[in-house]
Formats: C-alpha cells, structure tokens, sequence
C-alpha cells in the first residue's frame, strides 16, 4: 500500500475523531437539555465546567486528562479494571481528549437547537400525556435535528484537528497514536516538506468531505418529501 | 347538509389494532415512532462508543515498540525492516527526545524497548523500577559538531569564535534531549552559555535541532556528528572538543512491563550484532570502549 | 350536573394577580374576559403546564394540584386534554401521527374514545396522510381537537379555539364543538373574548378581569351585571343563531329561512331547503326604531321587546327579546334621543348583507 504512514495517520484520526463524536454526543444533549429546559440548581457552574475546554489551552485539558487517566488516577483506575488496559497512549485516549475538548462546541451548537424549537409544541406534547423525556425524544430531538447534525459535524471537524490535548495524552507514536495534524507537525519539524505537503493534501480533502456531506444532510429537501425544517 | 354522525363512548377499552391498522408500526426514521426513540437510540450510541472505546483500549500484542533516541533514526529504521523481513515480526519505533520519551514511558506508555541518548533518563526509568535488569546494555556512543548550512561560513573559523558570530544558533532543548543537555554543558564549559543565550533556539529533539539548520532558520546548531552525516544540506563546521562534555553513551533496555519480551530481547541481541557488525559507524556512531 | 373542577388559584404575574376561586360543574363553562386578563394562564395552571403560587385543584375528587400538601401532579399525569389557540400539531408528524401521539400514550385500560370514530365525526379522513403544513387553518383546528379528545380526557379545555378562523367556519367548529359535548359528555372548560360564542355554547360562564374573578354565574346573568364595567370593552358582539332554510329566491340573491319563530331574508345560500345552518348577526349592524319604519331598503324587521339596557364601555347594549334574546348596540346618544326603557316594544331593523351564513 503506498504512503503507510499517512494512512494509518488517516485511519488513526477518523477513528479518534469519531470515538469522541459517539462520546460527546450523548453528553451534549443531556447537558444541552439541562441548560436550556430544566430548572436545576447550579446551571451556572455547570455550563461554565463545560465550556472550559474552550477556554482553556488544550495543552492544560490535556494536562487534566493526563492525570485523570493515568493507570492510578481517579478514572483511570476504573477503566483498567473494566478493559484490561491503560486508557493513555492509545487512541481511545486521543477520542476522548477529542470528545473533551469538542464538548463545548456540541453543547452550544445543540443548545441553540433545542431553544429555537417553539416550547408550546413541548407543552402540547406534555398535555397529551409525554412526560419530559419522552418529550425531548419525540418532538424536541426531531425538530432540532438540523442543529443536531450541525453540533455532530463541529464535534467531529474539531476532533479531527486537534492537538494540543491529543500530544499531552498519547504522545505521538506513530502507528498508534499519530493523528494528521501530529504528523504534519513532526513533518515540518523533521524538515521532511513533502511529508508536510501530503499532509496538507490530506487534511484539506477531509475539510472538504466533511463539509459536503454536512450540506448534503442539511439541505432543505423540495417537494418530493416535504419536511418542516427548523 | 353534513350529518354529524353520533360519537359512542366505549364500554370496552379500545386497543390500539382494532383502531387503526394502516398505522404503520414503524418507519426507519426513529422520529416518527416516539416509542422507540426513547430507549433506542441513546442505548446505540453507547453501546458504540463502549465498543470503539474497548477497541481502542487494547494493544496489538503482535507489535513490539520501540522507543527510540531521535538520532538514531536513519541507522535504524533500514535495520528494523530487515529484522522484520527475517523474523518475520512487526517491530514499529517511535522517535523522540531521550527524555520526552522517557517521561511517557513512566506514564505508562506501551513501549518494550528504551534506547536513549545518555545515561540520565535510563537511570530515571531504572529508579522507578521500570527496567527488566537482565537485558541492559550500552551499545553506542556519539560525538557532538557545530554544523552550518552547507553554503556559509568559513569552516576554518575556531569554535568560539564561530559561535559569537553566529545570529542564532540551533540546540537540542536540555529539558527533552540529552543532545541538548551535553550541548549546553559544552557552551557553559566554554565560558560562552550566558552571553549566546539570547542567539539560541531550541529544538523538540536534535533532529528538529538539524531541520533548524538545514532550513536556514538558524545559521548554526550544535547535533550529533550521526545527524549532521544524515543531511547534504549541512556541513561540519567544527568538532566540539570531548573534553568539553561528558561522553555520549547509548544505553538500551526492556521494559519490565512489555508484553513483548521475547521479542524485545531478540531485537536487542539483533541490534548488538549490528554494532559488532559495524553497521552502525557508516552513520558517524561510535562503539563503547569497554562492553 | 354535581361540581367536577373545585378551582382555588393565585398566582402573581407582572402587571396583574390571578385569583380564581370556584366549583365548577359539568357541561361547558367559559372563562370570559378582555384580552390579556389571565384566562390562558388560568387554563395552564389547571391543565399543570404552570403551577399556582398557592391553592388547590382538584378533578373529580382527585388533587392534582395542593400548595398546602405540595402535591403538584405534572401535566401528562393529569388526563386533561388542552386545545391551544394556536394549533400546535406537530410540524414533523403526518395527522394521522398527530392524532395517535396521545392516544398511544394512554394506558388501554382508560382508553374510552376510538380514534377512527373521531376521524369520522370530525371529518378528516382526507386529511390523514397530509403534513399540517399542507391543510388549512381550520382543518387543523380540527385535527387539534381530535388530537386532544385522543387520549380519553377527563376534562378538555379550550383557549380561544376558533380565534385564528374566520366567520365562515366558526359555526362549524361549533357545531362539532357541540356534537362532540353531547355525544362524549366531556366537559369543557372553554375560553373566550367573544360574547356570542360564549352564550351559545356556555352552561356557566367566569369572568376574569385582570385576573380577578368577578363574577361566575349563568352567561347571561352575569353580562347583565357587568354591563358598566370597562370589562366589557374588549369584547365582540355578535348574535350567533341557528336557521332552517325554507325557500329559495335566487334570482333576487336571497334565501328564506326560519329562525327564533320569524322568518328572516338572508343572502342567498347553496344549501338544500330544510337544512339548518348557523348565521351571524354583529350587534352593531341592528338598527333599533320605536315604529315600525316604511320604505326603507332592509329587509328584514323584526318585533322584539326590550328586556334589559346596560351601558358597556362607551357603547350601549341593548338585549330585545323575540324568544330568544338578541344584543344591539347603540350609541348613549341614541339612547337619550330615543328614551329608550325596559318592557318597550321595538323594531330591529336588519340588512340581509348584514347577515353572515356560517357554514
């Protein structure tokens, strides 16, 4: 197979990238939901824990990361014992360093989803007997999907290109752990420019992917199946 | 005119198939069927992400690591295929600084296999207990050059003198790379370290010091003569005078934790009789005095 | 017809207080009052989409709502169905989908209504597979209440439901309104700022001004009572009637019909002789005389009896009865020229065009 080291770098973000998408998610819509519709004590705090990934350096998430996921930290620990296996220097790391620090970028994306959903459809959907849940799965959740899917795509673009955290928590192995962008990087530290320009290439037809296929599921669809899009 | 037909209470209740059986009991799309949105759909993204999460978590067991000093990389990548081809393994190796490497493995990187750059990082894995005792050995040495982009300067200058007169010069960073740390031990021996502080740029390890150099960002870096040998697009300045550091030494060990071990051990004994071999001076290493 | 709904509400909101306090009976009530004076809010803190700062609800004996014992049941516990102002079915779902969702949400056990038989009262049996983008505002009134009645309610309540209809299909919706009250003996809680629908539909009627309950009794009792007050100011005056036509004269561009025991010349309607059908007649368009007036073009003038004059706002409303009762309004100049009184015979004077056929 020709140019290894850019396919497994390939192979290695797209599955990092997706791990953490499949993590965030769930939590984006949970604390999404938090935010915008209950009424719990304590929303402040929460929604400034989450968007510290933003704020903060990735290479400082990262740090926190590191010492949560080391064999003897707090989650690490737990996760030895459920797979066997240190959780840091593999890509599962990498996913959810990816997960972490796209987090706030979901919830937002997802918040303003869930908010521009009229809240009367809600209260009709509670009048007909759907308790809360069932009223986000069943009205909420479908009228929002666009944003829905806008949140995923941000999630997973961000995933892809991230650094800062991906280095502090897997290092940079190739083969295991070498995403594009850490490729790229040790590419054009080594002085290798072609390496760094095929890197390049990669990571622009990926943008470019990835940006048409958000098109293609968000487009409104014409008269032949006629949606209300939100 | 509309007869308004008569609406009848039910004195049964009424289920759900006797009302309406076009209703279709499920379409694809889970927002049409609220029923099944509500366990389902968050109950799949879990059970996936656990499932990559799992996948990720686990190590190749048929792979061996190998955590290697960056210098070595251009003798030992050919020699890692051909110990591949012959005994038919996958041996992969990660290239790094000394002691960048040496912090990951304390965090529990899966590495089998250390080789670094100097002594000091091997003594730290060795004091956490990190080291299988048995398969340690010290099979290379180096020595440290003042290089220049192939184009400038005099190479008739002396050291110091070509140092002064450089604008900025290239170092392995002391805190990642032993090349730095016996770089800097050569400049404070010199007597020059506080006066070129300002000039000198550092380096992730000495092969990011080489890139420096070779792409004209600095006019000077101080690598290892196996690096400046790699590249025709630097030139030896000068030789930086052995008294002037302590001696560069190659150490190799396995890790204790590996789960490679046979494996490591074999490419370990592969590799000395590489060196015995001489495969490694056409690179610009050296071989230990004393084994 | 025993006491279903005991009511006792308060709740601050900014600009007024909400304090409702009543026992209301079976049938159809109406939460009458000018707009903005807590009737919606009333409606979402019986129906649990809002809670009360303090009181009790109580259904048919059950609490569903008690500050003292802080019980608050939610919305979807309550089995009490709510037709909003605005149709709110569900943008992504079929009608056929809309009308299920609450009714696949009731346990089987309680379920006492069938779907279909909705469908086919309410006549939307053309309309099922349409998405409620793509039917008009009246057929989506309708799928709202077949939606609402779905899921077995207890109690339905109704904000407003026939605001956003125009004149033609009110009387349509209220017929349904009506069919589907005496065939499902459901009760209704029924919101309004229209005088007319109130009394034709309304066994009992509260009055809220600014969120205060001013009165609860009989419609037309308590209309009476409030005549003076600025309570009245916002409301719409129309006489809501029912009309069997007899004959044709089309050519001439009117129908005959038979309302309230006296024959009335309407415009001309496409519909077969001996078919009931509702009109509208706003109180402002009758022209009262105390003789019997000659030569005019209106073709229509009817003998009444006044039975009661009341000022309301800066209109005077004059209720003249036939049989039944009907609502003119004049001007207090008229009323001062014309010294107008209790028990007097009068004309009402009535333009055909000024008659609207609901249909």
């Amino acid at each position: 197979m020709p140019f290894p080291e850019e396919i497994q770098a390939l192979r290695l973000s797209l599955q990092a990238a997706t791990l953490g998408t499949l993590l965030g998610l769930p939590v984006a819509l949970v604390v999404g939901w938090l935010l915008v519709k209950s009424s719990i004590p304590g929303k402040a705090v929460l929604d400034t824990l989450v968007s510290f990934p933003l704020v903060l350096p990735p290479v400082i998430t990262g740090y926190f990361l590191l010492i949560l996921l080391a064999r003897n930290g707090p989650v690490g620990s737990i996760l030895y014992k459920l797979f066997g296996a240190d959780v840091l220097f593999t890509w599962a790391a990498i996913g959810l360093a990816a997960g972490v620090i796209s987090l706030p970028l979901m919830v937002r994306a997802i918040e303003v989803a869930i908010s521009n959903v009229d809240p009367r459809l809600e209260l009709a959907a509670r009048s007909l007997g759907a308790g809360p849940f069932r009223t986000f799965a069943t009205v909420t959740v479908p009228l929002a999907y666009r944003g829905i899917i806008a949140a995923i795509f941000l999630g997973f673009a961000r995933g892809l290109g991230e650094f800062g955290a991906t280095i502090v928590v897997a290092g940079n192995i190739p083969g295991s752990t070498q995403t594009i962008p850490l490729a790229a990087f040790t590419s054009l530290q080594s002085g290798d420019d072609s390496a760094a320009l095929r890197f390049v290439g990669l990571s622009l037809s990926l943008a470019l992917v990835t940006l048409s296929l958000h098109h293609l599921l968000i487009r409104r669809r014409t008269s032949r199946h006629p949606w209300v899009t939100y | 005119m509309e007869a308004l037909h008569k609406l009848q209470l039910c004195d049964h209740p009424v289920t759900r198939s006797e009302v309406n059986p076009k209703t279709p009991t499920c379409k694809a799309l889970p927002r049409v069927c609220s029923w099944l949105t509500i366990p389902a759909l968050p109950v799949l993204i879990i059970s996936a992400s656990l499932l990559f999460f799992a996948l990720g978590c686990s190590n190749d067991d048929d792979d061996m690591l190998v955590f290697s000093a960056a210098s070595l990389r251009d003798a030992l990548t050919p020699l890692t295929e051909t110990f591949n081809s012959e005994h038919n393994k996958n041996v992969r190796i990660s290239f790094g600084g000394s002691i960048t490497l040496s912090q990951q493995l304390i965090r529990g990187a899966p590495g089998d296999l250390f080789i670094a750059a100097g002594k000091a990082p091997m003594v730290s894995l060795n004091e956490k207990g990190l080291l299988d005792p048995n398969h340690q050995s010290t099979f290379l040495t180096n020595e440290l050059v003042l290089v220049v982009a192939d184009h400038k300067l005099d190479a008739r200058e002396p050291l110091a003198e070509a140092l002064m007169n450089s604008t900025r010069i290239a170092l392995a960073d002391p805190r990642l790379a032993p090349a730095g740390q016996y770089a800097r031990e050569s400049l404070v021996n010199l007597g020059l370290w506080d006066e070129l502080r300002s000039k000198i740029v550092f380096g992730g390890d000495v092969r990011n010091t080489l890139a420096y150099v070779e792409t004209g960002s600095s006019d000077a870096g101080i690598v290892y003569r196996s690096d400046a040998l790699t590249s025709d697009r630097v030139r030896i300045a000068q030789v930086i005078p052995q008294a002037l550091y302590s001696p560069i030494t190659y150490p190799a060990a396995v890790i204790k934790s590996s789960g490679n071990r046979e494996t490591a051990v074999e490419f370990l004994v592969f590799l000395q009789q590489q060196v015995d071999a001489g495969q490694f001076q056409q690179f610009g290493f050296g071989i230990p005095k004393h084994p | 017809m025993g006491d279903i709904l005991d009511l006792r509400v308060r709740k601050s909101y900014t600009g007024f207080n909400l304090s409702v306090s009543a026992s209301v009976p079976s049938g159809i009530v109406a939460i009458f009052g000018p707009s903005g004076g807590g009737k919606t809010s009333l409606l979402n803190c019986i129906s649990g989409l809002v809670s009360p700062d303090e009181g009790e609800i109580s259904l048919h004996g059950q609490i569903l709502f008690s500050s003292s014992q802080r019980i608050n049941l939610p919305p979807e516990r309550r089995r009490i169905g709510y037709m909003f102002q605005e149709s709110l079915l569900f943008p992504h779902l079929k009608v056929r989908e809309n009308i299920l969702y609450g009714y696949n949400l009731t346990s089987p056990s309680i379920r006492r209504i069938d779907p279909s038989q909705l469908v086919n009262l309410l006549e939307l049996e053309p309309l099922m597979d349409r998405r409620p983008e793509n039917i008009s505002v009246g057929e989506r009134q309708r799928v709202v209440l077949a939606r609402a009645l779905a899921t077995s309610p207890n109690l339905l309540l109704l904000d407003e439901p026939m605001a956003s209809l125009h004149m033609g299909i009110k009387g349509r919706i209220l017929r349904y309104l009506k069919a589907v009250h005496r065939d499902l003996s459901i009760p209704m809680l029924y919101v309004s700022h229209s005088m007319s629908e109130v009394l034709a539909l309304a066994d009992k009627a509260i009055i809220l001004d600014k969120g205060r309950q001013v009165a609860f009794d009989e419609p037309r009792k308590t209309l009476r009572d409030l005549g003076t007050t600025s309570t009245m100011e916002s409301v719409s005056l129309e006489n809501l009637l029912d009309v069997e036509i007899m004959e044709h004269r089309r050519s001439n561009g009117v129908s005959l019909g038979m309302v309230d025991s006296t024959t009335l010349i309407l415009p001309y309607v496409d519909e077969k002789v001996g078919t009931r059908i509702s009109i509208c007649v706003p109180a402002a368009d009758i022209i009262l005389a105390v003789r019997r007036p000659e030569g005019i073009s209106a073709r229509n003038i009817l003998e009444a009896r006044i039975e009661a004059i009341h000022a309301m706002g800066t209109s005077i409303l004059v209720y003249a009865r036939i049989n039944e009762l009907w609502l003119v309004e004049i001007t207090p100049d008229a009323l001062t020229n014309m010294d107008l009184h209790e028990g007097q015979k009068v004309y009402l004077v009535i333009k055909s065009s000024s008659i609207i056929p609901l249909h």
